[in-house]
């Protein structure tokens, strides 16, 4: 840690004056480190990169037979600018999904963000590692249904016939509609997110509690302190740059998740509130093959998803000194 | 400029075309064809059809099927990207998008050399849709009957009776008194009316609320003629008229409350466990609700009956025609074996009978009047899956073997024959006017985004979410969204018929 | 030196080294309540579906199956087993997780270490490359044409090699190497290591347990891919798990439908196979699976890496 920091202070002062002949010089000295490099960077050249060529389709009106074949119709598409953009940004509703997007991801970020570290935590204080085993199997399965799936059985339960709001009814109360009640859409949404992903993410910041020193702990507690203080003083610190690359990208996607489940669980009674960018332009879209339309949608989150990363980015640097690049 | 690089597009395809069309017929055994269709829920090339067809036709055949979801993006990347299927067979959207994009093979001289059965088969006006600029570029599978009631309600005789209503209702406000009844009677003890009945699939015939209900509404489809003109279901004069009785329907809590979120299954299942005492029917939903309810509820088939369209009190019904073309099957310019694929599909077209309903004695009988009987279990077992299997079809033959896939489940044929064959007043089908129209730019593209927001509408009027007031806005979006433009072919058309 | 790095009996050594106070009891206590309680969460609704694909199919379309099941059959995974293609998909699965996992830890872990290192030049600049590209994409279009420009279409690598590097996961292993201590590094050159040897000797023993998870995740990613997957391949025989989970889920009215038959006199044939029934049965068995070989990743996923002992 200590070594890193001074390091990254020095590269400014350092960096004008001869950087390329000192790359040079690390380079004869490590040649093996930029061998290791090719690999990945080959698949992200090929799979990544070459296909950003047809980021140029949101400024076309993308015809697939345009050309002798799909690529090549990218090229030979009518040039209409902006217009696929201003569609976007024009229609009434926007404003409106937009905020939806917002509102919902945001729960999502502000409930479940912190829920998978106090998981992790908490199993890691689980002694008996069958236990802790098990437990960990079984709130990791969930992420393996799909959201067809996984409607089904939130609806077969909790809709308004079903056995939860039987036992309401049966307690006195009033049946809630939790799929088409505008109060509670949301929430359900929040709620099955949150179930199917916990046991994922989870999983995730396990493996950065496992790279935290045990000799740190035993330090700890050779100081007296117990295990609140062992976990604010030592585990949280150790998966700080987890939490805050999870974060950074969460914040990051704020306006591009969330698509395939609430496709599956909204319904036109709550689209005041469910309905975000994505579902909305699904909608616009649907029948038309329109690709042009689609990639100005993702180039505009893409171009949001960047801005975002990169500040929050700079503001963990200058807060935290913890930086993705 | 577009019409030059299609035109220069087709050209090129043309010329590559000459190629392949230059070879000769290889005869089964000698090739293996490439078939591409729709979503297969089994393996397609693992089900006991396909020896059956290798029998009948002596063909090589390998099955592909286009994914449940996105089908559409596939079907025309793959294609787009120089796919050599030999046949393709899709439903008549894709193959509008095909045609439209230059991908298909005229086959008018490979019919008449390959495909006489094929060209026997279907009627010159069925042609004429699959025809542009002389020359045909699909065979059709035409949907096997013409006035079928395919929506209903499917109700519980037992609980009616229980309440004191022995008559069924003919009109919507008699309709209305039951429901009232029921709910006076029942109280909150069950669902009294549970739906909508969605497919699966997102056809344009999954309409949020049962058709047999909108009849009474005169509204019988999302485009409707009236007086010449072409308008659209919310442009209809009593369309708010049939929104505030769906509304107060959902107000007085008549009909389920989670009407906007039902799955089919969940319909299925609140009518099967005994929960609701009305359901949207069809017949894919009988065929299995009926007996599963008689295994649950322990009620017999004449414990259900069935309330064919309603009538307006003003004596107005109106119901469309079911007939349509179901799916086109048709040639890539990249085929490599199109005089075979032709072949291939007459020779089914000869085989119709043992292909898809099987053999006399074995899989079916004739009874008393000469209709087809299947035998079952076996007839499900081995010509179950036939349907997936069908190319173009000798349509009048098929009309007349196709009852007998109903009458594998006695459910299904309960409803059927309560519904279709016994509703004496055919006077109430309306034509479909544009079951024939040949592919149009602005339909193919916008109808479907401008058919999703026309049930998004409904589901929100019903519920309340919307009234009246935001008819104004709903126009206005139709509008912004080409409805307009579809409107314009579909009255071109409609005024070419009439000359 | 690499002796001692992991020590799995940690658990006992917890307990040995220093008696328990307070804080930890009720710290295990309440990690024991909420974790019983998500726990419940996450598996009683896997026993509805579990229940769904064995239970008596008319009872399952009443929809009173709730978490155990009513009555029993096994037609319906019968049917997912012989007639539909989960073999086949299962193995296509399977190969494509093993291979597939297998070369992304490569790319990863090579892609991951230089990067990791606060030395390296041109860190940040490639560190960028890798945020770029996991932010745009350029549509399905250009990557279907890629796949098949390079001519893998409808082959395993096209369900391979497109993501044999996930962005987010080297990440999380650069994060975990950069948490490693430099010293160990530096002593590994000064005894003339190359940066391979030092990779593979030095970093890599300790990092077993985020090496676990992130070979975990990559195989979740190649186990879960559904788009791609469905884009790149169109043969019957190249399926993969979840295309063919969709496809059951979007089809099974229409098997329903095919196999239903009935007789006048009432017998029903095929009735313990319903639509419901019929999903669950696949989705469930599609799961064990996954559930079986958990275990076996979770062995190398425990903590307790004592870096400090290398130190010492």
């Amino acid at each position: 840690m200590q070594v890193k920091k001074k390091a990254a202070s020095a590269v400014p002062i350092r960096a004008r004056k001869g950087a390329i002949h000192r790359f040079f010089v690390y380079f004869a000295r490590h040649p093996l480190l930029y061998l290791m490099l090719i690999p990945g960077l080959f698949f992200l050249c090929v799979y990544k990169f070459w296909p950003l060529y047809g980021i140029q389709m949101a400024f076309r009106k993308y015809s697939l037979f345009a050309g002798n074949n799909p690529m090549d119709s990218i090229a030979k598409s009518q040039w209409v600018g902006w217009k696929n953009f201003n569609k976007l940004f024009n229609s009434s509703q926007f404003s409106l999904v937009v905020s939806n997007t917002l509102i919902i991801n945001g729960m999502k970020i502000l409930f479940l963000f912190p829920l998978p570290i106090i998981c992790a935590i908490l199993l890691n204080e689980i002694r008996r590692a069958t236990v802790r085993k098990t437990l960990q199997t079984a709130i990791y399965v969930p992420y393996f249904f799909s959201w067809v799936m996984i409607f089904g059985i939130f609806y077969s339960l909790l809709g308004s016939y079903g056995p939860l709001n039987s036992a309401i009814v049966a307690l006195g109360g009033e049946r809630v509609r939790f799929f088409t009640d505008t109060k509670w859409f949301r929430w359900l949404l929040v709620f099955s997110e949150g179930w199917r992903e916990i046991g994922y993410n989870t999983v995730i910041y396990m493996a950065a509690i496992a790279g935290v020193d045990q000799v740190l702990y035993e330090a700890a507690k050779v100081d007296g302190a117990g295990k609140w203080k062992q976990i604010w003083h030592v585990t949280l610190p150790g998966i700080l740059p987890t939490i805050v690359l999870m974060l950074i990208l969460k914040v990051g996607y704020i306006l591009d998740t969330g698509f395939e489940q609430v496709l599956i669980f909204y319904n036109p009674t709550v689209y005041s509130v469910g309905d975000i960018i994505q579902t909305y332009v699904y909608r616009l879209g649907m029948g038309k093959m329109d690709y042009s339309q689609s990639t100005a949608l993702g180039l505009f989150n893409s171009v949001v998803a960047f801005v975002l990363i990169v500040g929050a980015n700079t503001v963990s640097r200058k807060t935290l000194h913890r930086s993705i690049w | 400029m577009k019409k030059l690089v299609s035109l220069l597009l087709i050209a090129v395809l043309a010329l590559g075309m000459c190629a392949a069309a230059s070879a000769e017929l290889l005869g089964p055994g000698n090739v293996t064809l490439k078939r591409l269709s729709y979503t297969c829920p089994w393996d397609p090339n693992n089900d006991y059809m396909v020896p059956i067809m290798k029998e009948a036709t002596g063909y090589d055949v390998d099955f592909y099927a286009l994914p449940s979801n996105d089908a559409d993006n596939k079907l025309m990347l793959e294609v787009g990207g120089g796919a050599d299927y030999d046949i393709v067979t899709v439903n008549i959207n894709q193959w509008r998008m095909l045609l439209a994009a230059g991908a298909l093979m005229p086959i008018t001289d490979l019919l008449n050399t390959y495909g006489q059965d094929i060209l026997a088969g279907n009627t010159d006006e069925v042609w004429a849709t699959l025809t542009q600029d002389g020359d045909i570029y699909g065979m059709p599978y035409m949907y096997p009957h013409s006035q079928e009631i395919t929506s209903f309600l499917v109700c519980r005789k037992d609980l009616l009776n229980a309440a004191g209503i022995t008559e069924l209702p003919k009109t919507i406000s008699g309709f209305y008194d039951m429901l009232v009844a029921l709910k006076n009677f029942y109280g909150d003890q069950y669902i009294i009316l549970t739906g909508p009945l969605v497919a699966a699939s997102e056809g344009n015939d999954s309409w949020r609320i049962p058709k047999c209900i909108t009849s009474a509404f005169g509204i019988y489809s999302d485009w409707m003629v009236e007086d010449g003109k072409v308008i659209y279901a919310s442009e209809s004069p009593k369309f708010v008229e049939m929104m505030n009785f769906f509304n107060k329907l959902y107000t007085e809590g008549l009909i389920d409350v989670d009407w906007a979120v039902n799955s089919e299954s969940a319909v299925q299942e609140k009518f099967v466990s005994g929960k609701a005492i009305i359901c949207c029917g069809s017949r894919a939903l009988v065929n299995f609700t009926t007996a599963a309810m008689i295994d649950q509820l322990h009620i017999s088939m004449d414990d259900l009956c069935y309330i064919n369209p309603l009538y307006g009190d003003d004596g107005v019904c109106t119901y469309q025609e079911s007939e349509a073309i179901n799916q086109v099957s048709c040639v890539l310019r990249n085929a490599k074996h199109p005089e075979d694929a032709i072949n291939w599909i007459n020779t089914k077209v000869q085989n119709q009978l043992f292909i898809n309903i099987g053999v006399e004695g074995v899989h079916f009988t004739y009874d008393e009047v000469g209709q087809i009987s299947p035998i079952n279990p076996i007839f499900a077992n081995e010509r179950g899956d036939s349907y997936y299997y069908i190319d173009a079809t000798n349509a009048a033959d098929y009309q007349f073997q196709w009852p007998s896939r109903i009458r594998k489940s006695a459910g299904q044929w309960h409803a059927f024959n309560a519904t279709t064959i016994t509703n004496p007043d055919l006077s109430i089908f309306v034509k479909n006017y544009f079951k024939f129209m040949p592919a149009s730019e602005a339909y193919a593209t916008n109808n479907t985004a401008l058919y999703s927001s026309l049930q998004d509408l409904i589901l929100q009027m019903m519920a309340g979410v919307k009234t009246e007031a935001d008819l104004a806005t709903f126009a206005n979006d139709f509008a912004n969204n080409d409805g307009e433009e579809v409107r314009a072919e579909l009255q071109a058309y409609y005024d070419s018929l009439a000359k | 030196m690499k002796a001692k790095t992991l020590s799995p009996e940690k658990d006992k050594k917890n307990i040995n080294h220093i008696p328990m106070d307070a804080s930890e009891k009720v710290a295990e206590i309440i990690a024991y309540v909420v974790l019983v309680l998500l726990a419940l969460m996450a598996i009683l609704p896997c026993l509805h579906v579990i229940s769904k694909g064995i239970s008596n199919g008319t009872a399952v379309a009443a929809g009173s199956v709730i978490f155990w099941p009513v009555g029993f059959q096994v037609e319906a995974i019968n049917y997912v087993f012989t007639r539909t293609a989960f073999f086949t998909s299962l193995k296509n699965t399977l190969i494509i997780t093993v291979v597939g996992t297998a070369i992304a830890m490569f790319t990863t872990v090579t892609t991951a270490y230089p990067l990791s290192r606060s030395d390296f030049k041109g860190r940040r600049f490639v560190t960028l490359l890798y945020v770029i590209s996991m932010v745009f994409f350029g549509g399905i279009v250009p990557a279907y044409m890629v796949v098949k420009t390079i001519g893998i279409l409808d082959t395993y690598w096209a369900c391979i090699l497109p993501f044999a590097i996930v962005q987010f996961n080297m990440f999380i292993v650069k994060n975990y190497f950069e948490g490693l201590p430099t010293e160990v590094e530096e002593s590994a050159s000064i005894d003339g290591a190359n940066d391979i040897r030092t990779l593979w000797s030095i970093i890599l023993p300790m990092s077993v347990p985020v090496l676990a998870t992130v070979a975990l995740l990559y195989a979740i990613n190649y186990w879960n891919n559904y788009f791609h997957v469905m884009m790149y391949t169109s043969s019957a025989s190249m399926k993969t798990l979840q295309l063919y989970l969709y496809d059951i889920i979007n089809n099974s009215a229409a098997i329903t439908e095919s196999l239903y038959s009935t007789s006048f006199e009432g017998t029903n044939y095929a009735q313990n196979i319903t639509t419901e029934g019929l999903n669950a049965a696949a989705v469930s068995m599609s799961l064990v699976p996954i559930i079986a070989a958990y275990p076996f990743v979770q062995r190398y996923m425990i903590s307790g890496i004592t870096v400090g002992s290398v130190k010492g």
